[in-house]
């Protein structure tokens, strides 16, 4: 993230998640404790109710990203037999489990995991899941990533109070039977007894706590100028999101909401020349976050709005907790298409950036992910079309080899001053 | 070849390099002709609807349209048959089902879908409905029984969208029908296996089964069997190939220029469309959802399903492996370190195509250099 955080709370949470995953190899190694590895898009609810710790895929990929250890990863599988148009951003933990760097393997390495969990979302995942599971000799428990032909566009009009409206009830049945399979697993790997009043719980925790992002993404979408660099809100959104519904998670997101207050009110800016407000759209690059913030001195244009922060608000939340394995059911079944596919995402990007003020959208098309790079020209037309200019910038979130700073420098710059005016 | 096979094997060449005409046919006779994507679709359901099956694969095709809202890193063909769509060249059809059985397949269904609520295909313009067949892959119970459903539904939509009711007798007979298709595969597979003929020709056989209605079909390759079937070939490379799909004839066809043969395929085309419909206890519908659902290639099948693959490198007189991954490859390339160690386990030297190989002058130098090894 960039190097000048603001906030106060941004600096905690950097040193806790290194603490925490120490804490977690030392519990490993010494006690034996069970820990998964999961894709983010998969019920991490259930891991934290049955206190199973998770390390998610993806943010392990950023972790690498940013302490610039992707390319020899990557180099490693690609000597390895992979070739070079395989997807990276799921892969690269696989890669730092199969290859060894020695001293330099982030933070020690993750540590031996007793269990793998993936949603079949593209056709690579269990390849790729599999495979690791292999090479640690854990189980790999696959979800199924049916389709659906309900598509409604408006969902965030849904997913609160309407959630069971959101896809067919035979895609959450099947969804439903497949979370209480995964219960059975967590039974036998924690040795606790599952409890739907204690997910009853845990999901009225998380209600709160994206309650206070949902009070973050209004003050920062309604401040005269952006109070917090993108790179700070997904920095302090992500960490309690992969903690989510925990007691540190709660209070964190407290923490980023009342400071966030605290400087609307004050009337701090981000970037106090700002003159431009522009949307990141996509998954973060994570081998050069500092990205965000480079046009702020030249420009006046400040990164206001990445989906991380929304995204919780508008996705996580559900009332009407009676069956709440079903609620939990349709997040999971549906997530990773509101993110990336029409109609929701269009639709939702532009609803964001007109709450948002937005002048113009860089979008990020993902050529190493083609299951995130669908749809994103879906998403161009539809923001060109509510009138909001757009800009494509070729990357991969974690691979930076064939990452040319300045020509996207120079092309997001042109864009400011020849669409943005 | 001698002229009455050539004779017999010209409406299927015809067939597979005119992907529509006899779809276009049957419409112009009033006919309802159901159109699907992929392997997985039950043709059996189609038929026993009454309705005319035509698989849409397409050869070639504009992206005019698909350019501006389909990312061109996606497969080219999910492009064309957006792009064909939107234009109108698949209004013939009643009904276009589009599995769940490929990440590719998905996209193109949701892709569709938003084109058609942006106004960009419209059905009150013409364009075909769509139903999306969200059939599992995974091998489990809870996903055979929510594909059982889906499957269910799939035959109400087409006897629907056809002006039937479901029939199970009807369905028992389309069964037989495309197990006789099978069973004929099955048969130009053993003549592949047992001597040196021209897969080049097997290939598009095959293939010209998805293009014409099923009972013409296996007719038609019934018929050329009878008449000796494919081409002998004097003796060179026996090839197994392996990866993604070739949905087009060019990789097989350079191949035998090149003085080499490709005598069998794992993937959608060529021989493991042999592989016969089992009967299930459960019940005609069941029979062909798990056959679908388990039985025909899929990348989405879990957990993966190598023992043809296997079976295939014990063979004496197979002398290599062909693994294809062309760009935009993202799936089949994380099976290659570990097909290449089995191939090299079975004594099977292998190549990796990472070429288009619709462009036969950019593999070509790949191949040759790699006969050359073989015949040394």
């Amino acid at each position: 993230m960039a190097s000048d955080k603001q906030l106060a709370c941004t600096a905690s949470v950097g040193e806790r998640q290194k603490a925490w995953f120490g804490e977690l190899r030392r519990a490993v190694f010494e006690e034996r404790r069970p820990y998964a590895i999961v894709n983010a898009d998969t019920p991490h609810d259930l891991f934290h109710v049955m206190d199973v710790p998770v390390v998610t895929n993806q943010w392990w990929a950023a972790v690498i990203a940013a302490k610039r250890l992707s390319h020899e990863y990557l180099d490693g599988l690609n000597a390895m037999g992979f070739h070079e148009d395989l997807c990276r951003y799921c892969s690269i933990g696989m890669a730092s489990s199969l290859i060894d760097l020695g001293e330099r393997t982030p933070w020690g390495g993750l540590p031996q995991a007793s269990l793998f969990c993936a949603r079949l979302t593209c056709d690579c995942m269990q390849r790729v899941f599999q495979q690791w599971a292999d090479h640690m000799g854990a189980p790999f428990v696959a979800l199924e990533a049916p389709g659906s032909a309900v598509l409604p566009a408006n969902w965030w009009e849904l997913s609160r109070h309407r959630w069971a409206e959101l896809c067919e009830p035979e895609r959450l049945d099947l969804a439903v039977t497949e979370l209480r399979a995964l219960i059975v697993e967590l039974e036998r790997l924690s040795g606790r007894t599952w409890s739907d009043d204690a997910l009853r719980a845990f999901l009225g925790r998380v209600n709160q706590q994206e309650e206070c992002f949902e009070e973050a993404r209004t003050l920062i979408a309604q401040a005269p100028r952006c109070p917090v660099r993108i790179g700070e809100q997904i920095t302090n959104v992500m960490a309690t999101q992969w903690h989510r519904g925990s007691e540190w998670a709660l209070n964190h997101a407290r923490r980023f909401r009342d400071e966030v207050r605290e400087r609307v009110q004050a009337g701090v800016a981000a970037c106090p020349g700002e003159r431009k407000r522009l949307m990141w759209i996509g998954a973060g690059m994570w081998h050069d976050t500092g990205f965000y913030s480079a046009f702020e001195e030249s420009h006046g244009a400040v990164f206001t709005w990445s989906m991380y922060l929304p995204f919780g608000p508008d996705w996580y939340i559900r009332y009407g907790l009676d069956d709440p394995l079903r609620a939990l059911a349709s997040r999971v079944v549906t997530m990773n298409e509101v993110l990336h596919n029409p109609p929701y995402a269009p639709a939702w990007m532009v609803r964001e950036a007109q709450a948002n003020r937005i002048d113009g959208a860089v979008v990020l098309m993902p050529t190493g992910c083609r299951p995130a790079a669908s749809g994103t020209l879906f998403i161009t037309a539809a923001l060109e079309r509510a009138g909001i200019p757009t800009h494509l910038i070729e990357s991969d979130m974690v691979d930076g080899r064939r990452w040319n700073r300045e020509a996207a420098h120079a092309g997001v710059a042109r864009f400011i001053e020849e669409r943005l005016g | 070849m001698s002229s009455s096979r050539i004779d017999a094997y010209e409406p299927l060449r015809g067939a597979y390099h005119d992907r529509l005409a006899a779809a276009r046919a049957a419409h112009a006779q009033g006919a309802p002709v159901i159109g699907y994507v992929g392997n997985t679709v039950p043709v059996e359901l189609i038929v026993a609807a009454g309705g005319v099956p035509v698989r849409i694969a397409p050869e070639g095709g504009s992206t005019a349209i698909a350019d501006r809202y389909v990312e061109t890193v996606s497969d080219l063909d999910l492009r064309w048959i957006f792009d064909a769509y939107c234009r109108g060249n698949l209004d013939l059809l009643r009904l276009l089902v589009v599995p769940r059985s490929t990440e590719t397949q998905h996209k193109l269904y949701l892709s569709l879908r938003e084109a058609q609520r942006i106004g960009l295909a419209s059905p009150a313009d013409g364009r075909p409905p769509l139903w999306l067949y969200d059939l599992p892959h995974t091998q489990r119970p809870t996903s055979a029984a929510y594909g059982l459903e889906r499957t269910r539904a799939l035959w109400e939509a087409l006897a629907q969208a056809c002006g039937t009711a479901c029939d199970e007798a009807r369905l028992r007979e389309a069964i037989a029908l495309m197990n006789r298709q099978r069973a004929a595969v099955a048969r130009l597979q053993a003549l592949r296996d047992g001597g040196s003929v021209s897969g080049h020709e097997a290939l598009v056989a095959i293939g010209a089964l998805r293009f014409l209605p099923p009972a013409e079909g296996v007719q038609r390759l019934e018929e050329w069997l009878a008449a000796g079937g494919p081409t002998p070939r004097s003796d060179g490379p026996r090839l197994l190939l392996r990866g993604v799909p070739a949905e087009h004839d060019r990789l097989h066809a350079l191949v035998e220029s090149l003085g080499a043969v490709i005598v069998a395929e794992d993937g959608d085309w060529g021989s493991r469309e042999g592989a016969a419909c089992a009967d299930m206890p459960e019940g005609l519908l069941a029979t062909v959802a798990h056959h679908h659902a388990s039985t025909v290639p899929c990348v989405r099948r879990h957990p993966a399903d190598d023992s043809w693959f296997e079976q295939q490198l014990r063979r004496a007189d197979i002398d290599a492996v062909l693994f294809h991954l062309p760009p935009p490859d993202d799936v089949h390339g994380w099976s290659y370190p570990s097909g290449r160690a089995r191939a090299e386990a079975a004594g099977k030297p292998s190549l990796r195509l990472r070429t288009d190989t619709r462009d036969a002058e950019a593999t070509r130098p790949a191949i040759a250099d790699f006969l050359a090894t073989l015949r040394r």
